[in-house]
């Protein structure tokens, strides 16, 4: 079994644990217990019916809104990242494992600069952390595709109505241009990410941005060999994030799929150069 | 082990202990409860 197969299987089992809760069917509400305390490593909508976990992106904007500073999920973030970097982003995340899969539809494929990751600060700094800080809004939610795939869409569709209020899931008064624009950006996404390899993760993602910032200084690093290495560019087609993996191994946009360690020019190694 | 990622470490269990006297834990819990307008579009 190949490491591509692996992850893929690690993807489908992550995506299926954290969205187990079954509840919702009875009590027609999100999960509200202890779990809800804890953020997964990357996005997953915690008003999605089934979802056990808060969503990390979501909880910085809600701190961000009350003027306070998440310290414990600061933390956390921090030592994912500088233990291994973004390897959730490649191992875990089901908006990537959406991604992934909607590339192999074959068809006429886009290649993004990578110039263009830079666009992620961008969007963690304005969305995430300073407009939801100023306006007590959280904006990144308002826009975010994975909630309207996860939680917008199931609950507008399904609106039962809440035992113990008596009263529809979603007011139905309440959907306007905003959710219109939700679903055109969330339907913009899903048509991109058929033409290029994770459009999402490499233009707007906050959480890998926060991710991707660590890749230079986690204890988990990709090595290259410039003897070995020939250039044949292979390991930019295997890369779900189509980067070369030799001009950077430090790279932000990198997701530590490891599928280029295939070649024998790319390593993994744990701890400082040197270190044994 | 690196320096960087033993400071970054130290720093982590500071944060770590800051949430937990801030009750972190149980405002996230509180906001991730919630069903949340902004994610599902209502204005």
């Amino acid at each position: 079994m190949d490491l591509q197969r692996i992850r893929e299987a690690v993807q489908w089992i992550t995506l299926v644990v954290t969205n187990a809760y079954l509840g919702f069917f009875k009590t027609k509400q999100v999960y509200q217990g202890e779990l809800k305390s804890s953020c997964v490593p990357f996005l997953n909508c915690h008003s999605c019916p089934s979802a056990f976990f808060s969503c990390p992106i979501g909880t910085i904007q809600h701190y961000m809104t009350m003027h306070k500073f998440p310290y414990l999920l600061a933390g956390y973030l921090t030592a994912i990242g500088i233990t291994v970097g973004s390897l959730a982003c490649g191992w875990l995340c089901p908006f990537g494992l959406l991604q992934d899969l909607l590339y192999k539809i074959k068809t006429f494929k886009v290649r993004i600069p990578l110039k263009l990751a830079g666009l992620r600060y961008l969007i963690l700094g304005l969305l995430v952390i300073l407009l939801p800080f100023i306006m007590q809004e959280t904006m990144f939610s308002k826009l975010c595709p994975m909630g309207t795939i996860q939680a917008a869409v199931p609950w507008v569709i399904w609106n039962p109505t809440i035992p113990v209020y008596g009263e529809p899931a979603v007011s139905i008064q309440k959907l306007g241009w905003l959710f219109v624009l939700k679903i055109f950006i969330a339907a913009l996404f899903v048509a991109y990410f058929v033409f290029a390899k994770r459009p999402f993760c490499k233009l707007v993602c906050p959480m890998g941005a926060i991710f991707g910032f660590f890749n230079r200084h986690s204890l988990v690093q990709l090595d290259v060999d410039p003897k070995k290495c020939k250039d044949c560019q292979e390991c930019r087609q295997d890369c779900p994030v189509d980067i070369n993996i030799s001009d950077d191994p430090g790279s932000s946009v990198c997701v530590r799929c490891f599928n280029c360690v295939k070649c024998d020019s790319v390593k993994i190694r744990v701890g400082t150069k040197g270190s044994k | 082990m690196n320096k960087k990622v033993i400071i970054v470490l130290f720093v982590v269990f500071i944060l770590f202990l800051l949430g937990d006297s801030a009750n972190d834990a149980l405002e996230t819990q509180n906001n991730g409860a919630t069903m949340c307008m902004a994610c599902i579009g209502l204005e």
